[in-house]
């Protein structure tokens, strides 16, 4: 996970140095690193951190939200969104991408803030934003 | 949006007057900002959790006061956010997820019951109460309760603070609070405590008026301390009601 987000995004290795990820079935969270930890080894946990990743068939997929926390660090694979195209992402159409790149994730942003991942198919991107946490968002 | 800072020496809280409903903003989506009352807002801010320290929120659903701590650690140290029921994990998840909070991890014990197994920094109390503090703010204004069910709750709430207590490491400091105005459920509380525990009520730093805390109640009389305690009414802050008591060890 650590080296496609930064084959595809640019986001350095680093980043990651302050996180564990841990693997539960087919999901990987995200935790600040801490000595506290230790601590709870004998506590029963019901879950930890942040959903960073989900295995999909045989793909990792970043979670819109770990996307949002770390995405400012993406030097690639990037899409800056102008009113329009929100608007016909959210409602479910598909916007040109300007940029010679493999199809995959792209991190859609929007006045320089990070809204998720868009998935890029022979140039052209879909949202992958769960409609259920935009359908209500208004002024789009 | 009109948005107008909540204190000077805070950046993390803001009124925003004349907002209707904060879910529809993309800095919602965002995780940017999460919509809370006021005095809901202090419990945090009153336990004042630093960077990189070891957090206990006994009952954290759904996630409000969670969040808040650890926005105020910078999402180090770790906070251990313990929900009993299963069905009140999936808002406090919810929240948590939003908002980008990395630094916790979520429990399902009895607040009561917590394992005896990590000794925290700091412990939030946040306990379950008869609510009559959200009396103006909820349309649902009938709380019923069996006088059997009250007993219960009031047993629940001093077992869940002398635990709370046990969990703190030496230098520990806990806040214990309810939404409500009953005393029995509150100075009552405390005043168990300290009747069964080496605890102190330490000195509460408010930003806004709230009145002491109670030392008699009909025939109840509670320990002098409890006026270090805060009761934040409605009519004074145009909040939910709150009771609020900062615990530490003696010495």
């Amino acid at each position: 996970m650590v080296s496609y987000m930064a084959d595809r995004f640019g986001i350095p290795q680093s980043v990651f140095d302050r996180f564990w990820l841990f693997r539960k079935q087919r999901s990987w969270w995200l935790l600040h690193k801490t000595a506290y930890l230790e601590r709870c080894k004998r506590l029963k946990i019901a879950r930890v951190g942040l959903r960073a990743f989900q295995k999909i068939g045989p793909y990792v997929k970043p979670s819109t939200r770990v996307v949002q926390v770390l995405g400012h660090h993406a030097t690639k694979g990037t899409l800056e969104l102008h009113d329009d195209q929100v608007r016909r992402l959210f409602a479910g159409e598909t916007i040109p991408f300007g940029e010679k790149l493999e199809n995959g994730y792209v991190i859609l942003s929007f006045k320089h803030h990070i809204l998720g991942l868009g998935l890029l198919i022979d140039g052209k991107v879909r949202s992958q934003i769960p409609r259920k946490q935009i359908q209500s968002i208004g002024g789009l | 949006m009109d948005l107008q800072p909540v204190t000077v020496a805070d950046d993390t809280l803001f009124c925003a007057p004349g907002l209707k409903s904060a879910g529809h903003l993309l800095e919602y989506f965002l995780g940017y900002i999460h919509p809370q009352a006021l005095t809901s807002c202090l419990i945090s801010l009153i336990l004042s959790a630093r960077p990189s320290s070891f957090v206990l929120d006994m009952c954290a659903a759904p996630g409000g006061k969670t969040s808040h701590m650890a926005q105020l650690m910078g999402n180090t140290g770790l906070i251990v956010a313990n929900e009993l029921y299963r069905k009140r994990q999936i808002p406090l998840a919810h929240t948590l997820t939003r908002l980008g909070v990395c630094n916790t991890l979520v429990t399902g014990y009895q607040a009561q019951e917590f394992p005896l197994k990590a000794r925290f920094d700091y412990v939030l109390a946040d306990v379950p109460c008869t609510g009559e503090g959200r009396w103006r703010a909820v349309e649902d204004k009938v709380i019923s309760r069996r006088p059997g069910a009250l007993t219960k709750l009031h047993e629940m709430q001093k077992r869940t603070i002398v635990r709370g207590f046990d969990l703190l490491s030496e230098k520990g400091k806990m806040v214990y609070a309810t939404c409500t105005y009953n005393p029995e459920e509150n100075e009552g509380v405390v005043d168990f405590l300290l009747k069964h525990r080496d605890a102190v009520c330490l000195p509460i730093d408010s930003p806004f008026p709230g009145e002491p805390g109670l030392c008699e109640w009909k025939e109840e009389t509670y320990d002098e301390q409890l006026r270090r305690t805060i009761r934040f009414y409605p009519h004074r802050l145009d909040s939910v009601g709150f009771f609020v008591a900062r615990i530490g060890r003696r010495g």
